[in-house]
């Protein structure tokens, strides 16, 4: 049983790095992650009075979800077109430890690189099922949409990937 | 022959029930295309998973660096997913008196994915400046 945090900040301590991490592997770069991250605290903060107990992750995503494409519909651009540049930035923008090996940056630079060249709901559900570890159902609720089509999203958002990866 | 086509992602995340993963083990023990098809979409899943956490600007939220929180939580639920595949396993090793195919098994199947369920990244998160809990 899932606990529920109580108040904005504690959503924001304990999922804001989570939907920082949903927003950059849509979105492809950091400054539109922060905005989105601050975007949904706001709404978070406005909606969590009126929540009602049940699925908080499913309702947290909702509203992620909902922000990341009103934000996009307002910009009025693709958000599956990066420009290259955002896309290089991403390498040096990233938290990753000199430690870590290269090529293993490589890999993630290409795996980024072929997440934001899947159709937004594709790219979407492999986030929410790899990225933040959402279950099926639960990605569902956040997207409104059946399970069977959570599964086939994912399922063929995976071949796709494994197509472009080559 | 019908390929399941879209249960292989679903049973790479523990998401059929064990009357359906019983059904794919059936199939993957006589389809080696579907088995191929699996260990592909198995790299592709960990390849994801094992993206590094990007982390949180600082300031951006309220003290979010005090906090030790996971960013996946598939740990505890891949453990219920690897005793669903080896049950499922064992159960179809019993439907199987003699194997379908000389070359492939269903404790071929065993070996390689229940193994890799049990190492797959989801169970060890990249660990790019983050402190992590064991669970949440």
């Amino acid at each position: 049983m899932e606990s529920i945090p109580l108040t904005w900040e504690e959503v924001a301590r304990v999922y804001g790095r989570k939907i920082y991490n949903f927003a950059y592997r849509l979105a492809g770069n950091p400054d539109d992650a922060a905005d989105l991250v601050q975007e949904v605290l706001l709404r978070v903060r406005r909606g969590l009075e009126a929540y009602q107990p049940g699925s908080f992750e499913g309702w947290l995503w909702r509203i992620t979800r909902n922000a990341f494409l009103d934000e996009v519909r307002r910009r009025n651009r693709r958000p599956t077109a990066p420009m290259p540049e955002e896309v290089d930035r991403w390498g040096a923008a990233s938290a990753v430890g000199a430690d870590v090996e290269s090529d293993r940056i490589s890999l993630g630079d290409d795996i980024q690189k072929a997440l934001l060249q899947l159709p937004y709901e594709f790219r979407e559900a492999v986030v929410m099922c790899d990225v933040i570890g959402l279950s099926y159902e639960e990605i569902a609720q956040a997207t409104a949409v059946p399970i069977g089509t959570v599964r086939s999203r994912i399922h063929r958002g995976r071949k796709m990937l494994r197509e472009l990866l080559g | 022959m019908t390929h399941p086509s879209d249960a292989i992602s679903a049973y790479l995340d523990g998401e059929l029930t064990a009357a359906e993963s019983r059904l794919l083990m059936a199939h993957l023990a006589s389809c080696g295309k579907c088995v191929a098809e699996m260990e592909d979409l198995q790299r592709v899943r960990a390849a994801i998973r094992a993206l590094p956490v990007v982390e949180l600007p600082q300031g951006l939220v309220p003290e979010a660096e005090a906090e030790l929180v996971p960013l996946r939580r598939h740990r505890g639920f891949w453990m219920g997913a690897a005793a669903t595949v080896v049950a499922a396993v064992i159960a179809v090793a019993a439907m199987f008196s003699s194997p379908p195919q000389p070359n492939l098994t269903v404790e071929d199947l065993s070996s390689r994915f229940g193994a890799r369920a049990s190492l797959d990244p989801a169970f060890t998160p990249a660990k790019v400046n983050v402190i992590y809990q064991e669970g949440e």
